[in-house]
């Protein structure tokens, strides 16, 4: 039985320049959504992130993501069409996410919905900042979130 | 070199954290180069420290690794307390073995489960282990989370504890707090017993090396966090004396050190080297159970780590319910410092090995110099040594077998590259001068 509507996990190194954006979107979500929505920093080790997915029935996960777009392009995918070559060096954390989503599924801890939204970077160098343009995309994607997750509260 | 050129390139990104390259060239069916490079966040660090407060290196280098914080801390705030000639004891000291048991069972059955074991029973990855195997996945997790469970009710946060300092704790639990955690180690007693006779039942390559093990040793207990630095072939010093017997070169290839003992070479840290060194320090019943699945009191097989893993998971569980049992509360979560200019050593075994800091400290405790060794540099030279001998006896496997085999080589020493996946490029090249 999940005991939240919505868990939304933001992963990545904060260390490690654009990598930071999972958990700064964290960061500007915390104290700011109600008693229903689950926050939770990961920097993508498997079996905590297999133990976040299982408390809610939707899952939202934010991290950053190489595509070649424009830096800040926020993509959105839903669980069902994740791109097959998003763990072969898209993200910095993919390999392990996409693992342990698949994981997830194996075991029964993902039986709700996902949502995976990937920050475009550029700079992953350990001890630099975000860059602007990912700095802004956090911004963007944390109010957008709120709104969902206001959605989600009064549809509960 | 000719148009029989043959390149395997394997991105290889799934199960060794961090950022890496493996390299290989063969000639004429003979191996010319062996390289194992990795990219190695610490040396950032260690500049990054420089001009900071001495309290801010338990944080900082906690930072270093997502999956061994505790490590770091553990090291960090040893050599600041060497540094002001200080030390901590009683229960503050078993509370940081405690954790750190945690940080091993869970760093430990995260590579065995996750990582390992599907080297060893043929799947690509933990999914499709899973899918045929979910009761062996599942008890994995649960044993991880009974580790997690010990360092999240110490460091005060499931990811990186923010709990430890220098000179003890911000906050130390409650008895009860800590016998809330008894019911799950007691579970994952036996689970730990299992893990072991099942690993064991994995086949292994027939490789044995003659390693100079180095690792913590000290007398009344399996070393963790305080002890000795020795090895099979002599040393026995101080961690005060690391730098007269170790040394680090540059290697173009990679922005890595190469750790080894001067005029001697490589050496091998890490599961393997503890438990070869300190077997009689083990508790009976990890002792009665390595000998019945026949570990023998060394080990010098590196496909074997698996094991020894799971032994060192059993200790870890029997050593936190007894550091539970025994524990009482302190009168004060820390030590009183006593800061002053000096230079500190610390010493710890990380799940992957010994993790050696040293810092130089002004009147201020404003950290001048650090320096930060950990076991993945140490044991580099190690692990190309080993990719030799396979390669030796693996040279007329096809690449995608070849490749195979050296990813689970790597493997055996859980090399935690950088602590930020990113990519390891794996590249066999087999070429002929003979036209």
């Amino acid at each position: 039985m999940s005991s939240h509507g919505m868990v939304i996990i933001g992963v990545g190194n904060p260390w490690r320049g654009d990598d930071a954006a999972g958990p700064a979107v964290i960061d500007r979500l915390r104290d700011r959504v109600g008693s229903g929505v689950a926050l939770i920093e990961s920097e993508g080790e498997p079996s905590r992130l297999l133990d976040s997915f299982a408390l809610a029935d939707r899952v939202i996960l934010i991290d950053a993501i190489r595509t070649g777009a424009e830096l800040g392009t926020v993509h959105h995918f839903n669980g069902s069409e994740l791109p097959d070559d998003l763990g072969t060096g898209r993200s910095t954390h993919l390999v392990d996410l996409v693992d342990t989503i698949a994981l997830g599924k194996v075991l029964g801890r993902l039986t709700g919905t996902l949502e995976f939204i990937g920050i475009e970077g550029a700079s992953y160098e350990p001890g630099t900042p975000m860059c602007p343009e990912v700095e802004a995309a956090v911004a963007r994607t944390a109010e957008q979130l709120l709104v969902t997750a206001d959605k989600e509260a009064r549809d509960a | 070199m000719t148009s029989n050129t043959r390149r395997v390139d394997v991105d290889y990104l799934a199960r060794v954290e961090g950022e890496g390259r493996m390299h290989v060239t063969v000639v004429d069916g003979v191996i010319e180069d062996v390289e194992f490079s990795i990219f190695e966040p610490p040396r950032f660090f260690e500049a990054f420290l420089e001009g900071r407060p001495f309290s801010d290196a338990p944080d900082i280098t906690a930072r270093i690794c997502g999956i061994c914080p505790v490590a770091y801390q553990s090291s960090s705030t040893q050599a600041m307390e060497n540094a002001f000639g200080q030390e901590v004891r009683g229960p503050l000291r078993d509370l940081r073995r405690l954790i750190y048991c945690g940080e091993w069972i869970e760093s430990h059955v995260l590579h065995m489960f996750l990582l390992h074991a599907p080297d060893f029973l043929g799947y690509e990855s933990a999914v499709h282990m899973a899918a045929d195997h979910r009761d062996i996945v599942e008890l994995g997790l649960r044993l991880k989370k009974a580790g997690n469970a010990i360092v999240t009710t110490i460091g005060g946060r499931e990811i990186h504890p923010i709990n430890p300092k220098v000179g003890g704790w911000y906050r130390t639990p409650s008895k009860k707090e800590l016998e809330a955690l008894v019911p799950e180690l007691e579970w994952s007693l036996q689970a730990a017993k299992d893990t072991v006779r099942l690993v064991a039942g994995f086949d292994f390559p027939k490789i044995e090396q003659d390693f100079e093990f180095v690792a913590l040793s000290h007398p009344e207990e399996y070393a963790i966090d305080l002890g000795r630095i020795v090895s099979n072939r002599g040393i026995d010093i101080d961690a005060s004396e690391y730098n007269d017997y170790f040394e680090e070169h540059h290697v173009e290839r990679s922005n890595a050190l190469h750790s080894t003992i001067r005029e001697r070479g490589a050496y091998h840290v890490g599961p393997l080297a503890r438990y070869s060194l300190n077997f009689e320090e083990l508790t009976p019943t990890a002792r009665d159970l390595a000998l019945e699945v026949g570990l023998g009191p060394t080990c010098n097989n590196p496909f074997k780590s698996i094991v020894v893993r799971g032994i060192e998971v059993l200790y870890a569980v029997e050593e936190a319910l007894r550091l539970i049992d025994a524990y009482e509360e302190p009168p004060a979560p820390s030590i009183d410092l006593d800061v002053k200019a000096g230079v500190g050593h610390g010493a710890s075994e990380a799940p992957r090995g010994l993790l050696y800091h040293r810092y130089e400290v002004d009147d201020n405790g404003r950290i001048l110099k650090a320096q930060i060794v950990p076991p993945t540099a140490q044991n580099q030279l190690t692990i190309e040594n080993d990719l030799r001998a396979v390669l030796e006896d693996s040279l007329d496997l096809p690449d995608d077998k070849l490749s195979w085999v050296l990813e689970q080589s790597i493997r055996n020493y859980d090399p935690c590259i950088s602590c930020a996946t990113h990519f390891l490029d794996l590249t066999v090249e087999r070429t002929s001068r003979k036209g």
